[in-house]
């Protein structure tokens, strides 16, 4: 699934055969219930095109993904991945100043964001605009080094550790998925350090390591790029071999892999912590990753388990037994693994140990006789839904495209990515139920007990 | 003309080796910023009304994208009608209303949406509530079935009050741990005081809500004068009306609640108002200040001006604080209003050793705009009307965005051209109006900062601002809080006192 090469061997060379590749490549909307109409293509230079034209409103949004992010970094450079993303928005060679200018001035909306397996770059823009895009979008791909400087590299951690700051360090329970998910994946694993990185590995950043990085994950071979909305198909085209063509294609880059993550006992952790309001409980386990063969049964489980007020954690933590304030199940699918994860907070009087002892009982009931068919049926029925709600921008289907592009290895799967869970049946989510065994990590947080909490409470 | 200068400057920096070799048209010249593509019109989305025969208006943005239907009985009545003592009351009875209703119970009312793959949900805030439906299209008249039950016979059953009186217990305990929770709660009290948004809910006043109080609230404010229906999706009015007319037709028209109105706390003097929280990484920042209603002139010369000075991410507050210093994640500052007067508010969160210059850069970036030291340019005000001009289309890529803007203009009594005359308001404003204003009612009017950090760190030189600093607890209690101490040489017993 991670190949860099020949996900697309029969794509066509771009721009000449325009109205060819259009009657190939397109998918049509009637063949199949659920769809995004798109033409795919590649560059000479490697670099992955895809267009889906949708004229409803005069807008069109550009996504771009690099296939790198934070599973990629080298021992010491925790969070680089991110501290570079942030540095490409602090020009180019052709537009020397801040990326945000420009484009705030055109009323775009713009962001970048990394995670442990990406980094992606978008902007919504009026379809008049596409080619400040696009002329943006390639100038950082293929003329970013000259502008990046020391001075840059410095403030953009500082930003960088201010956001460490405020998404982990201040909420109460910050730092418990980073800790959680070190414990889940061993050392080693690309996944045991966070995306944000530690302070002292930011610190150490270096030129050298922009250089280096841009060089071996940037190179347009390396990355797609989506353009969804109200623009013409071969005038987009032309646009996208103008700005993009040039770019010299890059080395082909090694690809991160890891080993399936089998924890052969429970690991428990302890934690009392200043600063956190309830007694809470994290229960980890690794699972498949993201589309791997029971992937979808896993998403099942957790409907069945948290998927509303009748569902069976839910009835018996929150409304039968009352132990818990809230109880929440869900499966954070990645591309080299997953985790499966059970998240409850104990109700007043009650503790963590408690929770997972009932949890434990309501998992044992899945695994022993399944869900009913009703439940299952419900459950289906509700993600499906789900799919047509996550589709209404084209900021949504721009990511999706370039999601399933990535990890499937074709832009076309919306409708195999639902047929996925049509397919599901109850057996499956009994095997689903039973492989969420002792073999996993359980994280307690309990506030510790000062004079001034104390006070506050009584 | 920028982009010429450009051109002139980079063509000889652009380096040899990334020249196209394919063959591209001569005109091609990627050294300057491209000129746009023909505009094409944008249409704001249609909105059609209808009305029942209770009165209740049926607001509907058609879109057949999807085959879903997302509706919201919007209600102008919220938490602001709490009886003394009962804050949260209301919102206590919206959120109870989907928690069981005609002969089904909680779980059975779940049960029956989740077959549909509809979700249902209801609550509120101190200017009003709201019951919400999304439904697949085939599923609209089960689904609103279920949805008029929660409206016309809602349980309001004790054992799920009892569960949920609990819940809300602890989320207090929960607000009072995080930081910027605790900012934004205060920064209403010192606002309003203890009225409104003021007004901070606490363990007796939750404990003191019964279903009883609830069922009393509901038959008097849960009428359909106080509400207006909208709708979006894939249904058209000729569908939609008889199906709302079967069933929430007979609902009683009852009378409109009032809100009254409120004003904001007198400041007569910059003030800070301190929260401890030690050991905090960070410091966050909530500050405001009065200025001019939406209806009132000089509101949009003052979003404008606030567009340049803290709107955006290339305005200059930002530009300071993160960009330039590296203090914080972001920055910035926005006008605000409700039932209450318009206000002018900025927050931010700053690294806990960079709080007293980030406070100073701060001032200094007001001051300088009031002083024609560095007074707003041409150039910025109108990148800021440019994005707010040419962001408007991208606003309405949900129908939702075009719905919540419409109840705002019904909600608050907002002119009719609210919408439409939008472009046309952001473009009557001249520069020297913008820059005047922002200058008039905001850079030169005193105003509140709520901080909330770890006092120890940032104490001293905070006190050395010559502020008057009040300390708070997290319930927004006055305390005394002497100013740290710190290394010996740098203390000043003259600035020390409060």
């Amino acid at each position: 699934m991670w190949q860099k090469t020949n996900w697309h061997g029969a794509f066509m060379k771009a721009f000449s055969i325009v109205a060819l590749a259009a009657s190939l490549f397109s998918v049509s909307a009637q063949a199949q219930d659920l769809s995004i109409e798109h033409t795919q293509y590649q560059l000479d230079n490697g670099l992955t095109v895809i267009l889906a034209e949708d004229h409803d409103l005069p807008l069109v949004q550009v996504n771009v993904w690099y296939h790198v992010g934070s599973k990629d970094e080298p021992q010491g450079r925790s969070g680089f991945a991110h501290l570079f993303e942030h540095l490409m928005f602090q020009g180019s060679e052709n537009q020397p100043g801040e990326y945000f200018e420009p484009l705030q001035e055109v009323g775009a909306r713009v962001n970048g964001t990394t995670n442990s397996d990406r980094t992606n770059y978008f902007e919504g823009l009026g379809r008049e605009q596409l080619p400040l895009a696009l002329w943006l979008e390639s100038d950082r791909m293929g003329w970013l080094l000259g502008v990046i400087d020391q001075g840059k590299i410095d403030n953009q951690r500082e930003v960088v550790r201010n956001e460490r700051r405020q998404r982990y360090e201040i909420p109460p329970y910050g730092e418990v998925w980073p800790d959680l998910m070190a414990e889940v994946f061993p050392e080693g694993h690309p996944y045991h350090h966070p995306t944000i990185g530690s302070h002292e590995d930011l610190e150490a950043a270096s030129l050298e390591d922009v250089h280096e990085w841009f060089g071996t994950w940037y190179g347009p071979n390396n990355a797609s790029l989506v353009v969804v909305g109200d623009f013409d198909e071969a005038e987009a085209r032309e646009l996208i071999e103008n700005y993009f063509g040039p770019i010299p294609r890059g080395p082909e880059p090694e690809v991160t892999t890891a080993d399936p993550v089998v924890h052969e006992s429970e690991t428990v952790v302890r934690r009392v912590e200043e600063g956190v309001p309830y007694d809470k409980v994290w229960i980890a386990w690794p699972t498949p990753a993201l589309f791997a063969d029971g992937d979808a049964e896993l998403d099942i489980v957790s409907d069945v388990l948290t998927g509303g007020r009748s569902s069976r954690l839910t009835s018996a933590l929150v409304y039968d037994q009352q132990i818990a304030k809230s109880v929440e199940v869900y499966q954070y699918s990645r591309y080299l693994a997953g985790v499966y994860m059970v998240e409850a907070t104990a109700a007043e009087g009650h503790t963590t140990d408690e929770l997972v002892a009932a949890i434990d009982e309501v998992l044992a009931g899945l695994a022993e006789s399944g869900p009913t068919e009703d439940e299952l049926a419900i459950a289906v029925a509700n993600v499906e839904a789900g799919f047509y709600g996550g589709m209404n921008t084209l900021a949504a289907k721009a990511d999706r495209l370039n999601t399933y592009l990535f990890t499937a290895g074709t832009p076309d799967y919306l409708q195999e990515d639902l047929n996925r869970y049509l397919a599901v049946t109850q057996e499956g989510v009994q095997a689903a139920a039973a492989s969420l065994n002792e073999g996993r990590v359980v994280f307690h947080v309990t506030p510790e007990v000062t004079e001034t909490n104390t006070e506050e409470t009584e | 003309m920028r982009s010429i200068s450009l051109v002139l400057l980079l063509a000889a920096c652009a380096p040899k080796s990334v020249e196209p070799e394919v063959s591209v048209e001569p005109a091609f010249d990627r050294t300057s910023q491209p000129a746009p593509l023909e505009r094409s019109e944008f249409a704001l989305p249609v909105a059609v009304t209808g009305q029942l025969s209770n009165g209740l208006n049926v607001t509907l943005v058609e879109d057949h994208s999807m085959p879903m239907v997302e509706l919201s009985l919007a209600f102008q009545v919220g938490g602001w009608s709490d009886p003394e003592g009962q804050y949260t009351l209301a919102n206590s009875a919206f959120d109870m209303l989907t928690e069981g209703a005609g002969e089904l119970d909680a779980a059975a009312l779940s049960t029956e949406l989740r077959r549909l793959a509809s979700r249902l949900s209801s609550g509120g805030g101190d200017d009003g509530g709201s019951i919400s439906l999304t439904t697949l299209s085939r599923n609209l008249g089960p689904s609103l079935d279920l949805m008029a039950l929660t409206l016309l016979d809602p349980t309001f059953s004790e054992s799920e009050w009892e569960i949920k009186q609990r819940s809300a217990l602890q989320n207090l305990a929960a607000v009072r741990s995080d930081a910027t929770k605790v900012a934004r709660r205060i920064a209403a009290n010192v606002m309003f005081g203890d009225v409104y948004s003021g007004r901070l809910s606490t363990e007796e006043q939750i404990s003191s809500i019964s279903v009883e109080d609830m069922r009393s609230w509901w038959a008097v404010n849960g009428v359909a004068a106080n509400a207006n229906l909208y709708v979006s999706g894939d249904v058209t009015l000729d569908e939609l009306l008889p199906m709302l007319e079967e069933r929430f037709g007979g609902w009683e028209a009852g009378e409109e609640s009032v809100a009254p109105e409120y004003t904001l706390s007198d400041l007569s003097e910059t003030q800070i108002h301190f929260v401890d929280m030690p050991g905090a990484a960070q410091s966050v920042f909530r500050l405001w200040s009065s200025m001019p209603n939406p209806s009132a002139d000089g509101y949009e010369s003052v979003r404008l001006g606030n567009q340049a000075f803290g709107g955006m991410f290339t305005a200059r507050l930002n530009m300071n604080l993160r960009e330039d210093k590296g203090y914080t994640y972001g920055a910035n500052s926005w006008v605000n209003w409700d039932h209450g007067p318009a206000r002018w508010e900025l927050g931010t969160s700053i690294r806990t050793d960079a709080t007293v210059a980030a406070m100073n850069e701060i001032l200094a970036e007001l001051a300088a705009v009031v002083a024609d030291e560095r007074p707003l340019t041409d150039n910025e005000i109108e990148r800021g009307r440019s994005n707010i001009i040419q962001g408007f289309p991208g606003r309405f890529e949900r129908a939702s965005y075009m719905l919540g803007q419409l109840s705002s203009m019904w909600r608050y009594d907002l002119p009719e051209d609210w919408v439409d005359g939008y472009i046309a308001r952001a473009e009557s404003v001249t520069s020297d109006q913008a820059r005047d204003a922002f200058s008039t009612h905001i850079a030169s009017q005193p105003f509140s900062a709520i901080i909330v950090g770890d006092w120890a760190t940032v104490g001293e030189g905070l006190s050395e601002l010559g502020l008057s600093i009040h300390h708070l607890d997290v319930d927004g209690n006055t305390v005394e809080r002497a100013v740290p101490e710190s290394a010996p040489e740098e203390v000043d017993e003259a600035l020390s006192e409060e």
